[in-house]
């Protein structure tokens, strides 16, 4: 066949030899040369080109190319679109005039991987969604990420565990070497402006002194001249310490982050400053709780040379028990050196990762893959309901399972094992009222939750 | 910070003034490199603002400590480098 073929379409012009072929209905490549005329003989004389359709093969194939690539790139254009109009929306708070001496408003962001996932799918969506759009709004913020069950909370609590400790260690000195050491602090924070500012004329002479170092002589500022013109300013003014409704804000990527956030910050204010050493050895005595209590299963064969991550300091069945951070003065918001309120004053907000795994899944997988543009709309419009940030209310008990939708696309194996464990993901996230009647939420929430 | 930190004991004063020179000299040109790159990055150059808009003003603030923080890990590399011999100074 394949000779005869060639020869026909080496005669191509004479339709006559070509025919034969064409009543076989083998061989295709000859086909097209049959049609290489034209039907209606004016449209020859019009100089309009032959024109027919591809073989019904070519069809199927160029049919379903053509709407898988044109589902993506409609979707990846809506979501340009999206993301560029909201974008658009938060770019007059990036715009503003904005003084020398101040520092905008800073928001601490915290990443979890989706449940037996990696931890490149939520940082995804933090790229594509929510990123920009902070970006647009001149809002600074702080990434903490993590690859291991647990090390958000222990960071959290740990956190706020120092917080205490100094408090003790302040609060055991006297009045005057209390107000001390907050000087020093102060100069340790911004003692490049002020020590130089003070020192730029009255310059050492080197060769007197043998052996110094050249940071204890002078700073680079003190001789590049730059303060002859410009004084340099004491304090610099925070916009996260002016008032405590907007003041920075908390941002979970994750159920789970959120879960670990919570509980970590219970954890720093109820539980005990010090390791509990003999409970952890009471428990493993009892066979209660197995020995890698956070660490996740999908980390294990990964050769981690890193410490496991600390077991919690407290369970949450101690909450009630447990004293509320005696150290702090919980009367009034607790601020840093910086006058910034610390991390759990700060409003809070989740956003649940549509992640999704597992092969009987594959078709909701495909219609998300191909709807990615509503998940743009609604991230890019919770940030922006962050970004204007003045919508903070008190922590209410619902607020507790903020992005729970999200636990329903876990995979229930892993919840299982996680549950075995003891995984602080699997387990119902506990809050105590003490401490969440501090806590503050960005509003938006009530619209989703409900 | 910036590599050569290091305080020789027994040098005249005329190396020591070379030695200051010097480090003024690298100062200068890191101050310098620092202005230039970060207003490249940063600043709108249709110039439609008189002062520094809060999108600028954060975006230099980045540039700086990102700058600094960059320059004092290359500068411990470089020290770290020269100590263990691989590297022959300047």
């Amino acid at each position: 066949m394949s000779e005869t073929g060639g020869k026909a379409a080496s005669e191509a012009p004479k339709p006559a030899e070509s025919e034969i072929p064409k009543t076989d209905g083998t061989a295709k490549k000859n086909a097209p040369k049959v049609k290489k005329q034209w039907k209606n003989p004016a449209l020859r004389m019009m100089g309009i080109p032959r024109f027919s359709l591809p073989s019904r093969n070519w069809m199927i194939f160029w049919t379903v190319l053509a709407s898988i690539g044109g589902g993506i790139a409609y979707d990846k254009y809506q979501q340009k679109q999206i993301r560029k109009k909201w974008m658009d929306q938060v770019e007059q708070y990036s715009t503003e005039v904005y003084a020398n001496d101040r520092i905008p408003r800073k928001l601490t962001i915290f990443i979890a991987p989706p449940p037996n996932d990696f931890l490149d799918e939520s940082l995804r969506y933090f790229k594509r969604y929510i990123k920009p759009v902070l970006n647009a709004s001149a809002v600074d913020y702080e990434v903490f990420t993590e690859n291991r069950q647990g090390d958000i909370r222990n960071g959290v609590a740990e956190k706020i565990r120092q917080l205490r400790r100094e408090q003790k260690k302040k609060s055991g000195d006297n009045a005057s070497g209390d107000s001390d050491k907050t000087k020093s602090a102060e100069k340790k924070s911004n003692g490049s402006y002020i020590g130089s500012g003070l020192t730029w004329n009255k310059k050492e002479d080197p060769l007197d002194e043998p052996t110094k170092t050249r940071q204890e002589l002078y700073q680079p500022t003190d001789v590049l001249g730059l303060y002859r013109i410009v004084k340099p300013f004491d304090s610099v003014q925070r916009d996260d310490a002016v008032s405590p409704e907007s003041a920075g804000g908390v941002v979970c990527i994750g159920r789970g982050a959120y879960k670990e956030y919570i509980t970590g910050v219970h954890e720093g204010l109820l539980g005990p400053l010090d390791k509990p050493e003999e409970k952890v050895e009471v428990d493993a005595e009892g066979n209660k709780v197995p020995a890698d209590f956070s660490i996740p299963d999908e980390q294990e064969d990964d050769e981690d040379k890193r410490e496991p991550v600390p077991k919690p300091f407290i369970s949450p069945a101690d909450y009630s028990k447990a004293e509320l951070a005696p150290e702090l003065n919980l009367t009034q918001i607790i601020r840093n050196d910086k006058n910034v309120p610390v991390l759990f004053e700060q409003p809070v907000y989740v956003f649940p990762v549509p992640n999704i795994l597992g092969f009987l899944n594959l078709p909701r997988k495909i219609y998300r893959f191909y709807t990615k543009r509503y998940v743009a709309e609604d991230y890019c419009e919770r940030t922006s309901t962050i970004v204007v940030a003045n919508t903070s209310r008190p922590f209410e008990f619902r607020d507790a399972f903020m992005g729970k939708e999200e636990e329903l696309d876990w995979p229930k194996k892993w919840v299982e094992r996680g549950k075995e464990k003891g995984s602080e993901w699997a387990q119902e996230l506990e809050v105590d009222e003490r401490v969440t009647s501090r806590m503050k939420v960005f509003d938006r929430i009530v619209e989703t939750s409900e | 910070m910036f590599g050569l930190g290091g305080s020789a004991p027994q040098i005249s004063s005329q190396q020591k003034l070379q030695a200051a020179e010097a480090e003024l000299d690298m100062v200068t040109g890191m101050f310098n490199s620092l202005v230039e790159q970060c207003h490249q990055k940063c600043i709108n150059k249709t110039y439609n603002e008189s002062d520094v808009t809060k999108q600028e003003a954060l975006c230099l603030d980045r540039c700086v400590s990102k700058y600094f923080e960059t320059n004092v890990q290359v500068g411990d590399n470089m020290q770290k480098m020269g100590q263990s011999g691989q590297f022959m100074g300047r």
